[in-house]
């Protein structure tokens, strides 16, 4: 590969990575407001709120659901982006239609289901994309190609944050658009009043929405690897290291690499006991975590799903990760650990012909890998 | 410690002293001496720090206690190998007092050794004991409110002799040269700058009552004058700074298996996080913290990093939704020490802002409906 073209696969590998992170962690924020929105807004009319649904006989996986009296239901989808061909836009739709069977919804952690009397499936997506989104369906609707027993109700999305309080707004779509069939709720709380007639919006602060994100870290989604391995290295890894380990560090050898040993069952037993305890954690979304720090060098893997982390401290050689909007002549550059990460992982992976894949150079020399330290 | 070679003349029999019987020694050499200056470290340490030194030492010292009647004598050794040192390496050596209040596990150690013992022997010592030991960092408004009582209490005015100043924005320190101490945290306030030592003089009817020095990092020195305020207020206040700080930044981790979050707010009188300018130079500021790393998980339009301290696995999430708060919000591992680094960190490179427990509010459906 040409030293361009390894450098473009370099950035390319780097910003899908790093546009994972971000996507994903913006769906968290938005399962976290709706969820702050619901628990403390509706304490007494919420049955449930299930942030980890898994739904019916085919185990259907929305992002979040509520029961609401144990008589309604809401299903939510959340999409960053809808495409704009229409069997892309019928592909998206299908996912919506599975939605519109009757479903037992969860009724408390214990795990007891009740079918409400009816549901509604809500679409929360950007408003870049809700107008067109919105005319596609009653297109479909009017033209016969499509048909919802449930009511499909748009709600769009966007960030404020130009004022002294940063919130997420949440407001249903203007024009064509479904209603909220939550009789069951007092009617001056129902989402239908406030949302529909009054065409008020939910406004969701940060410092309102960021306690229930930090309490549950993850959504319904499997997290992107490296969003799970950067939650691993910041709060996990630590805690495998030996007393002896710990004190190289505090003693003089900040940087020293030091080995961990990790079998996954363990590990996925000690995070949902210890760490996510009300998160679901996959096994196979671990599992790829790990494999993603054996691609980025940072963990060998030793077999039967054991594997041996080079875990240290690299404050020093932090990869930079750069904000700001494509096109921008100054980017902001911060040296982060999701940055380093994504550039270690693309570096090995496209190998060392990547112009941008130099390991940065600190005062004690090259970055050392795990096989520095053998 | 010349110290105490005064105070054995004075009872030649005694094996055990009291620390009040140092004051008039301190104030006898003093009077002597114009170069002579005891310097003093004040920290946290939930366990007496003598049982510490007495479990393990760091690498390349050694030490011996002595327990007295209200505090123990430590006599300090470390020898530093080093190629660029003549001969391959040296020694330093001293001795040291501690004492303090095992309840509030706050502890003053002082030496009248020279400044080459305290800075590279004792308090290099004490700093490797982390995070069972942790230093102690006054803000700029505390500092303030020391001299606010000391000036009050004793009817005294307080003449700066000397301070040194730093930007929170920019490289370089400022100094600031003789008058009233509240011109100088006029000064301070003006410029946008925290206070970082202090060399004052305690003067009242037109004598100096005390000469003395106190810095940031809850360091202080005496030069001359009655030693006793020294024990009687100064001590005191410093120690009423780490005890308060002590106790606010204990038992945050958040328990395991548990969804309980016990975060710290900072807060601030003006607006400072009001443009992606500003979320990005708290970024860095944290960015900066010595073993430490971030991750960005959001920057614009609002600020949210995780941070990781290496020296001992102490995690964070801290955030700000709003223009004038910041939130420190402890993971599963968080201690004094840490949470200490990283709040002087914001203070230093960031902005200075009043610590606060993050009380949580009660939310109903109205907080959430907008116009």
């Amino acid at each position: 590969m040409a030293p361009e073209q390894a450098a473009a696969a370099f950035r390319e590998c780097r910003r899908n990575l790093i546009d994972s992170f971000t996507t994903y962690d913006q769906v968290v924020d938005i399962v976290s407001c709706w969820q702050a929105l619901l628990s403390h807004g509706y304490p007494q009319e919420l049955t449930y709120f299930d942030r980890y649904p898994e739904l019916g006989p085919k185990v259907l996986t929305p992002d979040f659901s509520a029961l609401f009296m144990r008589r309604y239901g809401i299903i939510f989808e959340v999409k960053r982006t809808f495409p704009r061909e229409l069997v892309a836009i019928k592909k998206e739709l299908a996912q919506l239609l599975s939605y519109d069977v009757s479903i037992p919804f969860k009724a408390n952690s214990e795990g007891e289901l009740v079918s409400p009397e009816t549901h509604d499936i809500v679409l929360i997506i950007s408003p870049d994309v809700s107008s067109q989104v919105s005319t596609k369906i009653r297109e479909l609707i009017q033209g016969g190609d499509l048909h919802f027993d449930r009511n499909p109700i748009i709600v769009e999305y966007f960030f404020e944050g130009s004022g002294r309080v940063s919130s997420y707004v949440f407001r249903k779509f203007p024009g064509y658009n479904g209603s909220f069939r939550d009789l069951s709720l007092p009617h001056d709380r129902r989402l239908e009043i406030i949302m529909g007639e009054q065409a008020k919006p939910f406004r969701v602060s940060v410092s309102q929405f960021m306690p229930t994100k930090l309490k549950e870290v993850l959504c319904n989604d499997q997290p992107p690897p490296l969003y799970l391995a950067v939650y691993l290295w910041n709060n996990v890894f630590y805690n495998f290291l030996t007393t002896d380990q710990r004190d190289m560090w505090r003693q003089g050898y900040p940087t020293k690499i030091l080995p961990i040993n990790i079998e996954l069952s363990a590990l996925v037993a000690g995070l949902k006991r210890d760490y996510l305890p009300l998160a679901r954690i996959r096994q196979a979304a671990v599992r790829e975590s790990l494999s993603f720090l054996v691609e980025a060098a940072l963990a060998e893997y030793l077999g039967e799903d054991r594997w041996r982390v080079g875990y240290s401290n690299r404050t020093m050689l932090l990869g930079t990760r750069r904000f700001g909007e494509p096109g921008e002549g100054e980017h902001d550059t911060i040296r982060e650990s999701a940055g380093m990460l994504a550039e270690r992982y693309c570096r090995t992976r496209l190998g060392a012909q990547a112009d941008e894949a130099v390991v940065p150079r600190t005062k004690k020399g090259r970055q050392s890998t795990l096989e520095d330290q053998a | 410690m010349r110290e105490l070679q005064e105070v054995r003349k004075i009872d030649r029999e005694a094996t055990k002293f009291e620390l009040k019987s140092f004051i008039p020694a301190m104030q006898a050499i003093s009077a002597k001496d114009s170069r002579y200056r005891v310097s003093f470290v004040t920290f946290i340490s939930k366990r007496p720090p003598t049982e510490l030194f007495n479990e393990w030492s760091p690498d390349g010292f050694s030490q011996k206690t002595q327990e007295h009647v209200d505090f123990s004598l430590v006599n300090l050794r470390r020898i530093i190998k080093r190629a660029d040192i003549e001969d391959g390496q040296r020694e330093i050596q001293g001795k040291f007092i501690v004492f303090g209040n095992q309840k509030a596990g706050v502890w003053t150690a002082l030496t009248s050794d020279d400044a080459d013992f305290f800075n590279t022997g004792l308090v290099r010592f004490l700093e490797l004991y982390r995070p069972e030991v942790s230093r102690v960092y006054a803000s700029t408004d505390e500092m303030r409110k020391i001299f606010d009582i000391l000036s009050q209490d004793l009817r005294t005015e307080v003449a700066v002799q000397k301070a040194v100043l730093y930007s929170h924005l920019e490289e370089g320190e400022v100094t600031f040269r003789k008058g009233l101490y509240r011109r100088l945290f006029a000064f301070a306030e003006a410029e946008d700058d925290y206070v970082d030592k202090v060399e004052f003089k305690l003067i009242g009817n037109r004598e100096t009552l005390l000469h003395a020095f106190l810095a940031r990092d809850a360091t202080f020195y005496y030069y001359a004058g009655r030693a006793g305020l020294i024990f009687s207020k100064i001590v005191p206040l410093v120690v009423e700074v780490a005890t308060r700080k002590g106790r606010l930044f204990s038992n945050r981790a958040r328990p395991r298996g548990e969804a309980v979050l016990n975060p710290i707010q900072i807060e601030y009188e003006k607006d400072v996080l009001m443009s992606p300018g500003d979320n990005l130079r708290l970024v860095r500021a944290l960015a900066k913290l010595d073993r430490g790393a971030v991750t960005v998980y959001h920057l614009n339009p609002y600020v949210h990093v995780s941070l990781v301290d290496f020296v001992d696995g102490s995690s964070f999430n801290i955030y700000s939704g709003e223009s004038d708060k910041i939130l420190i919000v402890p993971n599963f591992n968080c201690t004094v020490h840490s949470l200490m680094r990283i709040h002087e960190q914001i203070n230093r490179d960031f902005q200075e802002g009043s610590l606060k427990e993050s009380a949580p509010h009660d939310l109903t459906l109205e907080d959430f409906i907008g116009a």
